[in-house]
């Protein structure tokens, strides 16, 4: 049995708003976990010989700020999520779909700002570490 | 002592079967996600099953990892990649760092999936192909390098 009009509406809209926010969590997760590399921003590290969290970057000792650069783009992606889906409450009417378009530019859009990212991040650790270097570039 | 040292082998092991059942399913999963944008939609449900099982695939790979790094980090990186072969260490620097993002995009693939009907909603494969294929790249990489690594040097006595 087809259901009536008005369930139609309210499951397109709630796929529509699945897509929106997924376009926006990918992108941003992506840009925050640069951010910590662009701006150096300080987060714990964890360091395996002493069993240690410290807000700090220890010189010389081995330590691991990868768990806490990811916590924070997920954390701040998330955060930026959240309130991208009560603007969308907010500013879009409920009955209102999105347009073919709006949603091709909103795929395009998150899928270059992934590439670029992780292109920069790429870029970032072949340069630091003399990758480019040992392939003769 | 390291945290979870002594289970470095085994654990590394099963790292790799995870990935092996990982890179299998993404990559039959990009298979079919491809023949959507020839407009063939014949095996949606099979697509839909390669999505669930990389996603709990890709978060075993994922939390073996997390366990294994700090011996990786202090018996192999500190001691052996770092001074001798850093340019090893930019290699895995980027496999971690896509691992994160990748596990982000995982979800949001999965959440993704199950939010639409390919054949109905064509226009939102404009932001699934994309992140298939990137996964692909992902998962791809992560193997790749592992595996080249491990084969530098794999274990310490």
């Amino acid at each position: 049995m087809l259901p009536y009009a008005s369930e139609r509406v309210v499951v397109v809209k709630k796929s529509d708003a699945a897509y929106v926010l997924s376009a926006v969590f990918v992108a941003l997760t992506s840009l925050f976990y640069c951010c910590t590399m662009w701006f150096h921003i300080t987060l714990p590290r964890y360091y395996p010989l002493e069993h240690a969290w410290k807000w700090v970057n220890e010189k010389g000792v081995p330590s691991q700020g990868w768990y806490g650069m990811q916590a924070f783009a997920f954390l701040a992606a998330g955060i930026g999520t959240l309130i991208a889906h009560f603007g969308l409450k907010r500013v879009v009417s409920p009955e209102a779909n999105l347009k073919p378009a709006q949603i091709r530019i909103c795929g395009a859009i998150a899928t270059f700002v992934a590439v670029v990212c992780m292109g920069y991040m790429l870029h970032y650790e072949f340069s630091r570490w003399g990758v480019f270097t040992a392939i003769g570039l | 002592m390291v945290f979870l040292e002594n289970f470095y082998g085994p654990l590394l092991l099963a790292h790799l079967f995870a990935t092996f059942v990982l890179v299998g399913s993404m990559t039959h999963n990009l298979l079919i996600v491809i023949n959507y944008l020839r407009g063939k939609f014949g095996r949606q449900k099979l697509e839909w099953l390669y999505v669930r099982v990389s996603l709990w695939a890709y978060s075993i790979v994922y939390v073996i990892g997390v366990l294994i790094y700090p011996a990786y980090r202090i018996h192999l990186r500190h001691r052996y990649f770092d001074p001798e072969l850093p340019w090893a260490t930019g290699l895995f620097e980027v496999k971690e760092h896509w691992g994160a993002v990748g596990l982000a995009m995982f979800v949001v693939y999965y959440l993704l999936r199950r939010s639409f009907q390919p054949a109905e909603e064509k226009d939102k494969l404009y932001l699934y192909v994309p992140l298939c294929l990137l996964l692909n790249v992902i998962v791809w990489y992560k193997v790749v390098v592992g595996c080249y690594l491990t084969l530098l040097k794999g274990s310490w006595s």
